[in-house]
């Protein structure tokens, strides 16, 4: 017992590969093979999601400082040590992470006919790789996960994706690697400062937060070095004008791929600037926030409009995606108490919302095999109980008040107000275009008369459809009506991130 | 869909009773957090509710007069006045007039924004970073000719650069 209890973080991450592994060896032919691994796939994630719940449980949210901490050496030369820990930020989106999971296991029960066992793993071991990532506190390990986390979804992309699923995939694969790779030489110049400065490599990050980054205006160290950090997370929200990759990847990927790269992947790109870019580079953050504002006001109505324009429903929600991370980097850069918490609970709303939307074009896909807007409209004449979830997923992706979304954006908006109000009104503007491009497209999906004979026999929800959307649908009405539940584990976390900030 | 509009057409007259200054139920509802209002209400508030009253119920009572009493006078209005008619019957054309200089615009612009901002500058942008890499490949292969003797010349110019370079430095 006592060693689950020491080692609970290091269980968390590295339980569902242990799965995956398992997994591999099951035998899976035939179709009772299949459903035995299925069903092993989704207890395995589930019993992962219990594992993060004790987590939830045991966390202290009154102590500052990292918890549940874990350290050993090992590759001391250059101070690189297995180094992690999690404050109340990591604790949400981990817990986001192994909640989704399972839900895409259970709502990819059909989806997947070529390869289900190397499907089954490959998800697995993506959450590995994002739970380390979020709990790693030595920078090269953050490192290793950061870049572990491509491969699953490159393959997922590339193997089980759509028509143009191979140059998705490696656009993907491509675009976030180049942002990465200077990171990486970012990190070998931070590490090399720590000898200079402190006597000895290191690659901790607690060592790191020391080291005095010169910096003097904008052609210094500290800024190329913030900037170098900033491209790569920036890629992987995105960040407008680096989004190009995302409506390509999320429209070719599986369900399961696009509900997990919108749930889960896009969040590290704000989790690493809270972690990473922000507290390592103060002095060039601050120097560069309003453009970074500015940048997250255009993608919140430039990812709107085009959001608004798109014949196909998938494309429709991957803008909206950009869209919505505009509104977590503005939280960010504005820099104070209530816009970062409004962007952290932002970051978990997108999650749940986004991944819903992505869960039901999956499931209309299914039957109708087409994403087209104009192909459908009157669905809700057949599918009622399908209309009705589409109905409050939709409301929160809209940010309607008593759902997850009002929460993040209210915080955000109000927050940034105070730190720049022209942008913040800039912004604010892309609310109502949300609106618009959100119920336009469920008016003509799902209203009017049936246009199309091939909707007319549409079958509704199945049960398991059902089973995969309720822990949604619950979570949005949690999440809107208690957001204390979670503003409160990360309360002391947030004020600690600030006060790094100073400057 | 006659019902539930009386049901609102019900629930319309008695709202209103609610909000009454002085009678009313809510008004001290968010004084716990808003503090109690800073002015009473005067007697211009009460002169405005009694005139909108009444220019709500002149309407009611010139409607029930020209569509029930006397149909025959919308009729002569449509012959006399057909334009004021036409702009009255189309609510000012509030709806045409929106959907002119905004909504058409902003789904103008939005498409503009998609085919040519996304599509060819800014992703355009990016895959000529992919072109580029492959133009830089595709003239370097051709140096790979696979003939030993190309490979000789090519190591012997290295040759000759390096010797040069030691014997009379880079700056000579």
């Amino acid at each position: 017992m006592e060693f689950i209890t020491n080692h609970l973080v290091s269980l968390v991450v590295f339980t569902p590969a242990i799965f995956a592994l398992i997994l591999a060896l099951l035998p899976g032919d035939g179709e009772t093979g299949k459903k035995l691994l299925k069903t092993a796939a989704i207890i395995f994630s589930l019993v992962v999601f219990l594992l993060s719940c004790v987590l939830y449980q045991t966390f202290d949210s009154t102590a500052t400082g990292f918890q549940f901490v874990e350290r050993h050496e090992w590759i001391s030369v250059f101070g690189i040590s297995y180094y992690i820990g999690i404050d109340g930020i990591s604790l949400l989106l981990i817990l986001l992470t192994t909640f989704l999971t399972p839900i895409v296991l259970l709502g990819s029960w059909n989806a997947i006919e070529q390869k289900l066992k190397a499907y089954l793993c490959l998800l697995l071991f993506l959450e590995t790789g994002m739970l380390g990532a979020f709990v790693a506190l030595d920078i090269i390990l953050f490192y290793g996960f950061w870049e572990a986390m491509l491969i699953p979804m490159y393959l997922l992309i590339g193997v089980w994706g759509g028509k143009e699923r191979i140059y998705a995939s490696t656009k993907f694969f491509l675009y976030t690697l180049v942002g990465s790779l200077l990171m990486l030489i970012a990190i070998f110049t931070l590490m090399s400062m720590h000898k200079a400065q402190l006597g000895a490599y290191s690659a901790a990050l607690t060592d790191l937060y020391k080291v005095k980054v010169p910096f003097n205006g904008f052609n210094s160290p500290q800024t190329w070095m913030f900037l170098a950090f900033a491209l790569a997370f920036a890629i992987k929200v995105p960040l407008f004008p680096l989004h190009t990759w995302l409506p390509d990847a999320h429209v070719q990927a599986p369900t399961a791929g696009s509900v997990i790269l919108a749930g889960v992947l896009l969040k590290l790109g704000g989790y690493g600037f809270i972690r990473f870019a922000f507290p390592l580079f103060p002095q060039a953050m601050h120097l560069l926030a309003p453009v970074f504002m500015g940048l997250s006001a255009i993608a919140i109505v430039y990812g709107a409009w085009v959001a608004m324009v798109q014949p196909d429903i998938k494309k429709l929600v991957a803008y909206s995606s950009v869209s919505h991370m505009g509104f977590v980097i503005l939280g960010l850069f504005s820099l104070n108490a209530i816009a970062v918490n409004g962007s952290i609970y932002q970051m978990l709303n997108h999650g749940i919302s986004t991944g819903g939307l992505f869960l039901i074009v999956g499931m209309i896909y299914e039957r109708r095999h087409t994403r087209e807007i104009s192909d459908f409209g009157g669905i809700t004449r057949v599918m009622p109980i399908f209309a009705v979830i589409f109905m409050i997923v939709t409301l929160s992706s809209i940010a309607l008040p008593g759902t997850n979304g009002f929460v993040g954006e209210f915080l955000i908006l109000l927050g940034a107000f105070q730190t720049h109000k022209i942008i913040t009104i800039v912004a604010a503007t892309g609310v109502i275009f949300g609106a618009i491009y959100m119920l336009w497209m469920f008016q003509r999906v799902m209203f009017g008369p049936i246009q199309n004979n091939e909707n007319k026999h549409l079958k509704d929800l199945s049960l398991r459809e059902i089973v995969v959307m309720a822990p949604i649908i619950v979570a949005i009405f949690v999440m809107g009506i208690f957001p204390n539940l979670f503003l409160s584990k990360m309360d002391v976390s947030v004020k600690a991130f600030l006060s790094q900030m100073k400057i | 869909m006659v019902i539930p509009l009386i049901i609102l057409a019900v629930l319309s007259v008695i709202g209103g009773y609610v909000g009454i200054p002085h009678y009313s139920l809510i008004e001290h509802w968010l004084v716990p957090v808003v503090g109690e209002p800073a002015g009473e209400a005067s007697s211009m508030m009460w002169l405005l509710m009694a005139a909108s009253v009444a220019i709500g119920l002149a309407g009611i009572g010139l409607g029930y007069y020209m569509y029930v009493v006397k149909p025959e006078i919308p009729k002569s209005i449509f012959e006399n006045f057909g334009v004021i008619y036409k702009v009255l019957f189309n609510k000012y054309y509030v709806d045409e007039i929106y959907d002119a200089i905004i909504v058409k615009p902003i789904k103008q612009l939005a498409m503009v924004c998609w085919k040519v901002i996304d599509v060819i500058i800014v992703d355009g942008t990016v895959l000529a970073f992919a072109r580029v890499s492959r133009f830089t490949g595709e003239v370097s292969r051709l140096a790979q000719t696979g003939a030993i003797q190309v490979y000789g010349v090519f190591i012997l110019l290295g040759l000759l650069a390096t010797m040069g370079y030691l014997i009379y430095g880079i700056h000579h």
